[in-house]
Parts: structure tokens; sequence; C-alpha cells
């Protein structure tokens, strides 16, 4: 799962071509045509100036130096002109139109990763180190997706106008041409080696400006406001931030002044000698010793150097960018290649819905990825249809592992689940998830109007009573009567200013209405459902659950242990393992820890 | 007549906002500024001197039939100083690179300042993020950017300059076909302005709709609810939609974009191109001009100042608009000049009073608190309970003078809460936020709020989280009490749960022995044993000092000597557990129902009220 974890890892030019050539594919799979457009555009352009400041340029200053008329100079200023306009045309459309269809490309590359990220297994997430490159590498797909398209069109047209203008040098003097070819070639050598420094040294500015920018985000992000105010936290935080811009200013000087010599001598040779000193120093040889040239030719021929040092200066930064995109198309192949286990399971024929919807789980272990022990050990239990199941215990026994299990939003690392006869594994995963209705620790609201959040998808007319059905189940009425659009009412104030923005108690209630939604709902699974609300409120929703839950099974981790009176059996969980189970009043006969928890919280109650 | 005013303002505004960014930037370090602003011009001005100057030497000598050698020493000098532009153009590079952090620090430590000047609603009101916050995550690079474009531009105008004064000596004439197309730069750029402005506002919802989108399929507490959900199809529908739109409004305002600068750009090309080229021709075929080399190199030397000239107005342009986003830097980092009175000294709390208190949310419509009077002294511990949102919280929030009261006032020791010194009077509070947040530094920096300076504050630290039931021994932190936490500076980071962090802003009670203590629901996420411990040890520990605790766990509410019953922003119910329970008032119902699960029986009664959902 490191594999894509290779940023370190060099590349050589070859690669990096082959990787640009991927990106280049990558976008045309989705709009060929768009990108054929885009670099015929850039080429046209180009190739327009190229000749408007080459070849014209040539013709009128030779023109203006030998006894042609005046009349002489119309026809190439007329075809001038119309090599002008076509080249500043399409110019701006490049900056124009071009940006604007890649917009809709764009957003298609955009869409089509977040839909995969949406088919990623679950476990992933558990490894920071693997999703946050993952993250970054599939958030910046489309703008390197549009640059790796520019960036091409940039350099193939950039190219074919210095091959233009060096056809037009060969035509006055053959050695002249070899001056920027030479500038060339020392640019293509050390620009490879200028690249890698300063990738080096942004790498390494870039983590402690990440570090710094961690402080000045706590100083302004609302949520940390408070504790700012209350305590003097900001002293051990300019301490960080301090050293971490120390960091900062360490890179500089560590890669600075190796980059600074490889770019000296870029620059001299490139420039300084190549351009301005070979250039005029062999015309003015031929014009004033040898004499075979004359001022015109002279003046052609230094105006197209010039012109290639120009192209050669752009050609340079897409061979910046061009390796850019060549590292970062590396990580990009790896997640597009990334195959999911659980997410794309289409299971054997199974349906979950045939059977008696009973789950079993044999000998069932658990380890998190670079785990050393077992979440879950040895789990084996066998849940009724329509049983009411309690699950307690402390922080970390593994009670929310052990219901993600059930959802199969992880496989198990041994043992098996059985749903209705069959290994959950053999079910396609959206059928089996569609038996069950869930209340996540950390549930969310979307900004989307009320009924959406409720059916979690797009809602029609037919869907009202249900939505409205769900609300009032999940004690939401009374506030719904106070919404003027009802279940059209936009939530949060993401996009809109009349977005109403839920409190927690409500949005819990929401999110307990979604599987009241979902009618035919085989099990719910409630983590810590109640602990936002209040104790009226907490006992509607307790009571409301089991009445409404009459045929489907119930399983609900909760710290209140007067909740898990109402089940029909509990299972106490500790260090990974069932410790204890049976009902309330078997529970309590046995003496154990879960009567010293409810004794403990019950105390308080009974005077 | 205004307009022109408004202008002129929005000039000298602009004028004072690339000072202000160049004064940041001298601040931090003098030498960077000048290094920066010589380097930028000296390079422009520089390919004057070989673009035109040169050429036009060149062609002189050629034409003159000037010996090679003195065109060769020439040429060898130039390209000897072209080499020292180099050297400067490298080490500055360096330099730069090993003092742009400074400009930061500089920065962000006037903001630490200045944060102590900022409310609390300040940082609630999301203008002020979308402003400040924006302003601040770019003003190292956007006041970086604007030295740097502001020195490009003096060179372009120099150099521009330079070019013009070479061109109009040797045909004055010249001079009109370059300054048509300034104009119409300036005329079109406006209108490209006001466009780009327009198209920023008309596509920011349906961006923000993709960024949305984006951020819901990436961010780790959204990914369990997608895969059981449908949501993902409904989200997709939306980009999909939103991406539509938004192509389609970018391409109604970038075809204006094109059409302005297919005018500006057209200009240069065909009145300093084309056409000047013909009157060239004209002067030297029909009119018969004796120096055609100068005219010659005449031809590139206009294609070289149009150049210039048309960069000139681009960075122009740019640092124009990159100032106007300084300017929300700078109004944020002035506005603490205000002189405040400094408050009266405090380093001890007898009693709080509340006398007829009400409090209103910027733009709500209900008050939040209502005429709300109590005393609270030291030694006394208070229960806050109550349904969500009856107002328990930003009753807390009042109390540290977090909000200023809407009508109403509160008395510290007898004194207005607005007239003592609130750094001082906050830093007596212990206090445990609903949502606390932990740092990304050490834990023993977690729980002291400080840099631990020795063995004793380690101790003290070990001491706390005991206390608040955080099990030091059994978690695997990688680096004990100096263990960083979380992954923002150090990979492998210790990341606590939900119930880890609650302990850690607990500790930090007991670690800073604060008089007076406010814990608003802090053990939500903690287990029954932990929260029970937890409490049991902070009631110990806290005698003889205020606290004041809100919990939904009503059993908790008993430990308190008074508990006020909280509705609708007033207290409806106040005593002792014992007292409220024999009123039989709402305190008594909610009691009962938490409690009814414990006991054997429940009041019928009690049911009547919930059963109106059932069915």
């Amino acid at each position: 799962m490191n594999k894509i974890d290779d940023r370190k890892d060099r590349l050589s030019v070859s690669e990096i071509v082959k990787n640009a050539l991927f990106m280049i594919r990558y976008a045309a799979g989705f709009d060929r045509k768009l990108v054929m457009i885009i670099i015929g555009l850039f080429c046209i352009s180009n190739i327009c100036f190229a000749l408007y400041d080459t070849l014209i340029i040539k013709f009128i200053i030779e023109k203006l130096q030998d006894d042609s008329p005046f009349k002489a100079f119309l026809p190439i200023l007329a075809i001038g002109f119309v090599l002008t306009l076509i080249g500043e045309f399409g110019d701006r459309l490049k900056e124009n139109w071009v940006e604007a269809k890649l917009v809709t490309l764009c957003g298609s590359v955009q869409r089509t990763l977040v839909e995969k990220n949406g088919k990623l297994d679950l476990i992933c997430y558990d490894d920071p180190k693997f999703y946050d490159l993952y993250i970054t590498t599939a958030s910046n797909a489309d703008d390197m997706v549009k640059k790796s398209v520019l960036v091409t069109a940039k350099l193939i047209s950039g190219i074919i106008a210095m091959i233009t203008a060096t056809a037009v040098l060969m035509t006055v003097s053959p050695i002249i041409a070899i001056f920027p070819l030479a500038g060339f070639i020392v640019n293509l050598l050390t620009r490879y080696k200028i690249e890698e420094i300063h990738y080096l040294w942004d790498l390494s500015y870039r983590r402690s400006i990440r570090q710094a920018d961690y402080a000045k985000r706590v100083f302004y992000q609302p949520e940390y406001a408070k504790e700012c105010k209350m305590t003097d936290v900001r002293n051990p935080l300019r301490k960080h931030f301090d050293e971490a811009l120390e960091h900062a200013s360490d890179a500089g000087r560590q890669y600075g002044p190796k980059l600074t010599w490889v770019s000296l001598i870029n620059w001299i040779c490139v420039f300084t000698i190549f351009s301005f000193f070979c250039v005029p120093a062999t015309l003015g040889y031929l014009a004033l010793v040898v004499k075979s040239i004359a001022l015109g030719e002279v003046a052609a021929t230094n105006n197209a150097a010039n012109y290639i040092r120009r192209n050669l200066d752009r050609v340079n930064f897409c061979l910046v960018d061009l390796q850019q995109i060549g590292q970062y198309a590396s990580r990009f192949r790896k997640i597009l290649s990334y195959e999911t286990n659980i997410e794309s399971s289409t299971g054997s024929t199974a349906d979950p819905d045939e059977g008696d919807c009973t789950i079993r789980l044999e000998h069932v272990s658990f380890r998190y990825p670079h785990s050393e022990k077992d979440t879950l050990q040895d789990i084996s239990m066998t849940i009724r249809p329509g049983e009411k199941i309690a699950i307690v215990g402390e922080n970390g026994a593994g009670k929310t592992t052990f219901v993600k299990l059930l959802m199969r939003l992880y496989d198990v690392s041994s043992g098996q689940i059985i749903y209705s006869k069959h290994d959950i594994r053999d079910y396609a995963i959206r059928d089996y998830r569609r038996e069950i209705g869930a209340v996540f620790q950390d549930y969310q609201i979307y900004a989307a109007t009320l009924g959406e959040n409720v059916m979690m998808h797009k809602t029609g007319p037919d869907d009202e009573q249900t939505i409205i059905k769900a609300l009032n189940r999940a004690d939401f009425g009374k506030r719904l009567a106070t919404l003027e659009n009802g279940t059209e009412t936009e939530l949060t104030r993401e996009f809109s200013e009349e977005g109403v923005n839920l409190s927690g108690g409500e949005s819990q209630k929401i999110a307990i209405a979604r599987i009241f939604a979902g009618d035919h709902k085989k099990i719910f699974i409630l983590d810590e459902p109640s602990s936002a609300l209040d104790p009226v409120s907490e006992y509607k929703l307790n009571q409301n659950l089991i009445a409404n839950a009459k045929d489907a099974t119930v399983i609900f981790i909760s710290h209140r242990l007067s909740t898990t009176r109402m089940a029909d059996r509990i299972f106490l969980f500790d260090h990974g393992r069932i410790k204890e189970q049976g009902s309330h009043e078997e529970l309590m006969t046995l003496g154990g820890d879960y009567k010293e928890m409810f004794d403990r919280q019950a105390r308080s109650y009974i005077s | 007549m205004e307009a022109i005013k408004q202008k002129k303002a929005g000039n000298t505004g602009k004028f004072a906002n690339i000072f202000y960014a160049m004064k940041t930037v001298y601040e931090s370090d003098h030498l960077l500024l000048w290094f920066t602003l010589i380097k930028n011009s000296m390079e422009q001005i520089f390919y004057v001197f070989f673009f035109v100057y040169l050429t036009k030497y060149i062609y002189d000598c050629i034409e003159k039939n000037i010996p090679y050698e003195k065109l060769f020493r020439f040429l060898v000098i130039a390209c000897l100083l072209h080499v020292v532009i180099h050297f400067m153009c490298g080490w500055y590079e360096t330099y730069r690179k090993i003092r742009t952090p400074e400009i930061y620090r500089n920065i962000f430590h006037k903001v630490m300042e200045l944060s102590d000047e900022l409310e609390l609603r300040d940082y609630e009101d999301p203008a002020f993020y979308d402003t400040y916050a924006k302003a601040l995550d770019r003003s190292v690079d956007s006041a970086m950017d604007l030295s740097i474009r502001f020195g490009v531009f003096s060179g372009n105008v120099i150099s521009s300059v330079m070019a013009l004064v070479i061109v109009v000596s040797v045909d004055p004439v010249l001079f009109v076909f370059m300054i048509i197309p300034i104009i119409a730069s300036f005329y079109f750029g406006g209108k490209t302005n006001v466009n780009n402005f327009n198209m920023e506002r008309d596509i920011t919802r349906d961006k923000r709709m993709t960024e949305y989108v984006k951020r819901v399929f990436y961010e780790k507490k959204y990914a369990a609810e997608l895969r059981l959900y449908d949501m993902p199809e409904l989200l997709s529908k939306k980009q999909e939609e939103a991406v539509d739109r938004l192509a389609e409004t970018t391409l109604k305002y970038k075809m204006k974009n094109a059409k302005y600068a297919f005018f500006t750009y057209g200009s240069y090309s065909i009145i300093s191109g084309i056409l000047a080229f013909l009157y060239v021709a004209f002067r030297v075929k029909v009119y018969g001009a004796e120096n055609v080399g100068s005219y010659v190199a005449m031809v590139t030397a206009m294609g070289f100042a149009s150049n210039q000239l048309r960069d000139a107005v681009t960075n122009g342009i740019f640092v124009g608009n990159e100032s106007k986003l300084f300017k929300n830097l700078k109004d944020f980092l002035e506005r603490a000049v205000e002189e405040k009175e400094p408050g009266e000294p405090i380093n001890e709390i007898n009693e709080i009073e509340f006398r007829h208190v009400s409090f209103t949310y910027q733009g709500a419509e209900e008050p939040t608190i209502r005429d709300m009077s109590f005393t609270w002294r030291r030694g006394e511990r208070i229960a806050l309970v109550g349904y969500n949102g009856a107002g328990k919280t930003t009753l807390v929030k009042l109390l540290m003078g977090l909000y200023p009261v809407t009508e109403g006032e509160i008395l510290v020791n007898g004194t207005n809460i607005n007239k003592i010194d609130l750094k001082q009077y906050r830093a007596l509070f212990g206090t445990v936020f609903q949502d606390l947040q932990v740092f990304a530094m050490t834990l023993a920096e977690n729980v002291l709020m400080r840099t631990p300076e020795n063995d004793a504050d380690y101790e003290k630290v070990a001491k706390a989280l005991s206390n608040a039931q955080f099990d030091i021994e059994n978690v695997a932190l990688p680096n004990g009490l100096d263990s960083m936490i979380s992954r923002e500076f150090d990979e492998n980071g210790f990341v606590c749960s939900g119930g880890q962090a609650q302990k850690i802003a607990i500790a930090r009670i007991f670690a800073n022995n604060p008089q007076m203590v406010i814990l608003d629901e802090p053990s939500s996420a903690l287990d029954p044993l932990a929260e029970y411990n937890m409490y049991n040890n902070m009631m110990r520990l806290s005698d003889g000092k205020g606290v004041i605790f809100i919990s939904h766990r009503l059993s908790s509410a008993r430990m308190a000597h008074h508990i006020f019953m909280m509705k609708q922003g007033q207290i409806i119910e106040s005593g002792t557990h014992e007292e409220l329970l024999e009123k039989h008032g709402e305190y008594y119902d909610m009691f009962i129902l938490q409690g009814q699960n414990y006991q054997e029986s429940v009041p019928e009664e009690l049911l009547k009220g919930a059963q109106t959902f059932y069915e």
C-alpha cells in the first residue's frame, strides 16, 4: 500500500517523457478533439509569429538596404498584416477560449477522481501516510491535467517556432545556426540539474512552511479562538513557528548556493556567450573582415537569433513544468491503478434478501495495518433477526471497529462473518450494505436540502411522505414545522445565506431519520447516537427506535448504561474481546464489570 | 467629477498599499528590499542596452565600416557586464530563499500581538474570515510579489523611456506610432478588469460547489457515511451541474476578454509594427533618409519598446490588483493601533455577578440570554443543566468576557467587566470547551500551555494527566511526555482520539490550578468509568475554587452546590439537587426521565409527552 510513496525517487528523462505522454493521453481520453485543437491553435499562432518576426522582418530590412522602390514593401507588409492578425487572433483564443473550454475537461477529471475516491476501501484512510499522498495527488489532478495539455502545446509550438527561425538563419549563414543549437544543448543538460536541486529545495522549504502555517491557522481559525484567548498557548506556538521558519531558511542555505552556481553556468553559456557574444561577433566578422554579407543580412540574422533566444526562454519554462508533470504523473498513475478489494466487490450470485437475516461471527479477529496488536480478537456470536443488541465497554475496547466490520467497511483479518447463511464477502457490496441503516458517531450534514439529507439521494415529490414520516419518528417534527421551506430547506450556510445551520442535537436527529427513511433496512446500527442529545430527547429517541424497529435487528453502542436495559442482550467488550454477555438481569446477577459500571452510574440517581 | 475624485482616491490608496507591502519587506530585511528592487529593475534596463543600444551600435559600425577590433572590444566589455548582472541575479536568488521566511516571521508576530484586540465575534464573522484570513494566507508571497513586480515595473518604465528616447532621437514621428497603442491598452485594460471582476462574482457559487464536493469526498469524516448511503451519486450530479454552469459563464466572459485583448495587442502589432514599418519604408525610399542603419535598428527597437510598454502596463495592472489584497492585511494590521484604555489589574476573583444580562448574537432575531441575574462566588460549584439550545454555552462565554453583553452588566468583584484587564481576568480561569482543541505541540506543552522548564513541570504534567484519567502507561506515546501531538510537525506524532483530547484539555486545569473552573460538557466522549473518576478528582481538588460545569448527564449535577436549570435563555429553576427534586418542576422531570432505567418504575404521566411521535 505504501508503493505510491516514492516522491524522493529520481526519474530519468525517458520516464519523465513517458509520464508526460501518459498525462496527455489521459486528458485526450476525456476530450480528444479539444486537446488536438489546443495543440493546433498554439502551433498556428506560433508559426505565424515566427514567420513574421524572422522572414517578413528580414525582407523589410533587406528591402530598406537595397534599391527597391517603396511599392515593393506593400505586398510584404500585406502578408505581414495577415500573419499578425492570425497570430494575434490565435494568441487571444489561447488565453481565453482554451481556458474556458478546459473548465469542462478539468471538471470531468475532478469528478472521475472523486468518484474513484468514493470507492476507495475505508481501510486506506487508516494509513495516514498513504491517504495524505493519495489526497494531494488526486486533488491536484485537474490542475495537473490542464497544465499537461498547455505545456505540451507550448513545447511543441515553441520547438516548431524555433525550427522555423533556425531555417531562416540557415539561409544566411549555417555557422550562425550552430550557436542557438549549442545553447539549446547546454540548456538541456544544465536545466535538468537545476530543476533537480530546485525540487529538493522546494520540498524541504514547503515542509517547513507548512509547519509554520499551522501556527498561523491556529491564530485565525474560529475554532481555536477561545483557547487562544483563555490561555498563553501563543508562547509555545511562537517557539515552534520560529523554529519552523529557521528550518525554511536552512533549506535556502543548503540548496541556494548550489542552485546559484549551476544557474550561472547555464545563463553565462546560453545567453551571454552563445547569444549576446557569439552571434554579433561572428556577424561583425563576416561583415567587416570577410565582407561576405551586408548590413541587411546582419540585421535579419541578428533578429532571427534574438527570436530564437526568446523562444528558448519559453521552452525552458516548459521543460521545468514538464519535469514537474513527470514527477506528478508517476504518483498519479499509481493512484489510478490502485485496486480496491471491498468497494469493487460484486460478489457471487447470492442475494442477501433471501434468507433469515441471522448474523453469525465465527472467530473474527481484526488488526489495523501497521498495528502491532489485534483490535478485535477471536469474536464469535450469533445475532438473531429482530434482536436488540447493546455493545458496551471502555474507550478503545473495539466497539466501533466491530460495527464497521459488520457493515463490511473493513474486511476481517481472520475468521468470517455470515449473514443469511453466506459469508458477507459473497454478496455484492452495494446489495449487502443496502440491508443496513447506520448512524455513526461522526455523522455529517451535507450542503443539500433537508429532504436530500434524509433520503441521501436526489428526492422527488414521491419521497415527501417518507421524509416527513422519518423526521417525525426521529423527533424532528417540531423543528420541521418552524422551517418555511419544509423538506426543501437548504441546510448549512455553505452556499446560501438563507441556509439553515442545525444544532448538534438537531443534526443528530437528521442522521437518525436516515435509517427510518429506508424502510427495507434489516439491520440498524447506532454508534452512540445520543451523545449530543439532552436526556428528554435521548429518552424519546430510544423509545422510538425500539418501537419502530420491531422486525429489524438493532445493534447499538452506548456509554449510558441506562439505555442498554432496553436491549435483549448486552455484550461487554474489553481489549478486543467479549468479556461478558447476556441480558441486563443476567449480567447484574453475574456481578462482573458490567454490574460495577452500572452501579457506579446508578448511584447518582438512586438516593 | 465625483467619479474622478474616487478614482484618484483609489489610486493613492493603491500606492499606499504597495508602499506598505514594500515597507513590510523592508522591516523584515532592509537588504532584501533593496536587492529585490535593484535586481528586477536593472535586468529590464539592461535589456535596452543590449537590444536597442548595442544593436544600433553594431549596425552603425558596419555601415560606417569601423575596424572589427573596436566592435569586438565593445562586445567583450558588454558581455562582461552581462556576466556581472548574472552574478547579481544568481546570488539574489539564494539570498531571497534564505531571507523570505523573515517576512513571514515579521507579519505573523504582528498578527499574534494583535489577536488580543480581536473579539470572539470577529472570528465568528464570515466576512472577517474571508477578508483577513485570506489576506494573511497570501501575505508573504504577496509582499514579495509586489516588491518584485514593482521593481520590474520600474525597470519597464525606465527602459521603455530610454528606448523611446533612442527611437525619437532617430525620428520623432515614430513616437506617434507608439503612443496610440499605449492609450488603447489603458482603455481596454480597464474594461478587462471590470469584466474579470464580474466573472469572479458570477462563478464563485459554482466554484464553491465543486470545491465542496471535493472536500466531502476526500475528508475522512465523511468516508464511512458515503460508503453506506447513495450520497455519492447526488454529489456527483451536483458537481456536474456546477461544472456545466461554470464552463458556460467562463466562456461568456472569457470571449469578451479575448475581444478586448485582441484590440490591445493588435494595436501594438499593427500600429507600432506594420504601420510603423510602412512609415520607415516611406521615409527611406521616398524621402531618402541618410542613416539607413539606424532606421533598420529602429525596426527592432520599436518592437522592443512596445514589448516593454506592454509589460509595464501588465505589471502595473498586476501590482494594482495585488495591492487590493494587501490592503486587507494593512487594514488588519493597522487597526490595532487604536489605543485602548488599559483595564484595571485583577489577580483575584471573589464574586461575579450578572445583573439583568441579555445577549443577542449578531444577526439573530431572538436573544439567546434573557434578563439573567445571579451571583457566583469563589468556592461555589454551580451546575448548568437544560435542553439543547437553552443558552448554557453562551452564558459561560459571557462570563469570561468573550462577548460583550447586549443589555445589563456583568460585575467582577463589583467592577464592570469592561473596565478590568481581560487578559489578566481570563488567566484566572481554567476552561474546557465543548469544542476543545489540542495543539500540534508536545503533550507536556499541551497540558501546561507553555514550554516545560524542569523536572517539577514534567511531574506536574504526569500528575495532571492521571487525574484527568489519561492513561500514560498504556497509550503508545512515541516519546513520553515530549511526544508531539498530531502529525502536523512530526510524522510520528501521536494522533489522539476524541476522548484522549478531552482528557488532555481537562489535564490543563489540573496542571494550572486556576481560581475558577469552567467545564462545558468536558466528558461527552469519555466512558462512564473515566468520567466518574475524572469528576471525582476534579471535585476533590477544586475545594475553595469556583466551579461552573455544564453536563447532560444529570448524575454529575448532584455534585454541585447550586443547580441552574436553564430554558430559552433564562434560569427557570435554581437550588440544590434535593430542593429541585422536591419542587417537582422541569429539573425533576428531566432527572426522572434520565434515571428511569436505573429504577424500577417510571411515572406514567411522563411518557405522555414523549409518546407524541410514536407510531
